[in-house]
């Protein structure tokens, strides 16, 4: 196992016993990828704030629920975030999300750089929100390289040959949606 | 390798060759290094992903890091207890229950019934099991 494997399995030792900077320690860790994959399956940054914060209430209230030396903590953290994602889409019902252009960064270098990041935040959310809810999730859990495509699969229930099946069709799709932008 | 299955490996493993199965990396190396299609392809691959991941990410800003910090102050320990709910038994004890209960009524009912000892010629009383009582005359 990895050094930070190491750390993760230590610090949910450590909040199974009730620490709670073992906690802050493990949301600096992991809160920045767990939002962004939420948002990536979500495509919406305050339902996946939502995500964000029942995940980790779980994770601190019911750390019993991580097996060390099952599977690697990302690998479960995620899958936790998965499920919770798909879970919070099925209740507000099935159907296309509507790509929302979020808000640009307003520490950008100036207007016409904010525009851009605008425009280009709002073209790739609206080739994400064109994919499968399946697809879009595949994407989301290897586009930080965090996971290999077996731990993605794992994380999503997943053979590896489904998980690549999935990736494939994503990319394709992708690479159609978002080859003129800049 | 061809520029067609450079593209199907990319769009299966990604554009990271160190992601790829080891053994198909060495063919793809050799093949950008001389096949300038090939390193087009590639390097699409990578810009559209690197495009992907900085468009569609999130960083956690600090109201949500403060209130995610404040968990453990919403949940104390001893809440943490009172959450964790007890394995539930109920259903399948008593199932397990039920089904043992079941075993033994039908195994005390094939016990007096289909094997039951039954008499033959050479133990004409079928007494031989000592306790069969011969109820039926017989022929």
């Amino acid at each position: 196992m990895t050094a930070s494997g190491d750390d993760d399995d230590r610090l949910m030792a450590r909040i199974a016993a009730g620490d709670a900077d073992a906690f802050r320690q493990l949301v600096d860790r992991h809160a920045d990828r767990v939002l962004a994959l939420a948002r990536r399956v979500l495509l919406h940054r305050a339902d996946a704030e939502d995500i964000a914060q029942e995940v980790f209430t779980r994770l601190w209230t019911r750390p019993d629920r991580y097996r060390r030396g099952r599977v690697r903590f990302t690998t479960w953290l995620y899958r936790v975030v998965v499920n919770a994602s798909l879970n919070a889409r099925r209740k507000r019902g099935e159907g296309p999300l509507p790509a929302a252009a979020e808000p640009a960064d307003t520490t950008a270098a100036g207007p016409e750089d904010t525009v851009r990041e605008c425009q280009s935040r709002a073209r790739v959310d609206a080739a994400l929100a064109e994919l499968p809810v399946n697809q879009r999730t595949a994407m989301a859990l290897i586009l930080d390289r965090e996971l290999s495509n077996r731990e993605a699969a794992a994380s999503m229930g997943l053979s590896v040959k489904a998980l690549e099946a999935l990736l494939v069709r994503a990319r394709r799709t992708l690479r159609n949606r978002l080859t003129d932008l800049k | 390798m061809n520029e067609l299955r450079l593209q199907a490996l990319l769009d299966r493993h990604g554009p990271h060759l160190e992601d790829w199965p080891w053994w198909r990396r060495p063919t793809a190396r050799r093949l950008l290094a001389r096949d300038p299609g090939a390193r087009r392809l590639h390097n699409r691959a990578l810009a559209a992903e690197q495009r992907l991941r900085q468009a569609s990410g999130a960083d956690v800003a600090e109201p949500l890091r403060a209130c995610l910090y404040a968990i453990p102050e919403r949940h104390p320990q001893a809440d943490r207890r009172d959450d964790i709910r007890p394995v539930r038994t109920g259903w399948w004890a008593g199932g397990a229950l039920a089904g043992a209960t079941a075993c033994l009524v039908a195994g005390l009912a094939l016990g007096t019934t289909v094997l039951a000892p039954t008499t033959d010629n050479f133990d004409v009383a079928g007494l031989a099991y000592g306790d069969i009582y011969l109820t039926e005359t017989l022929p």
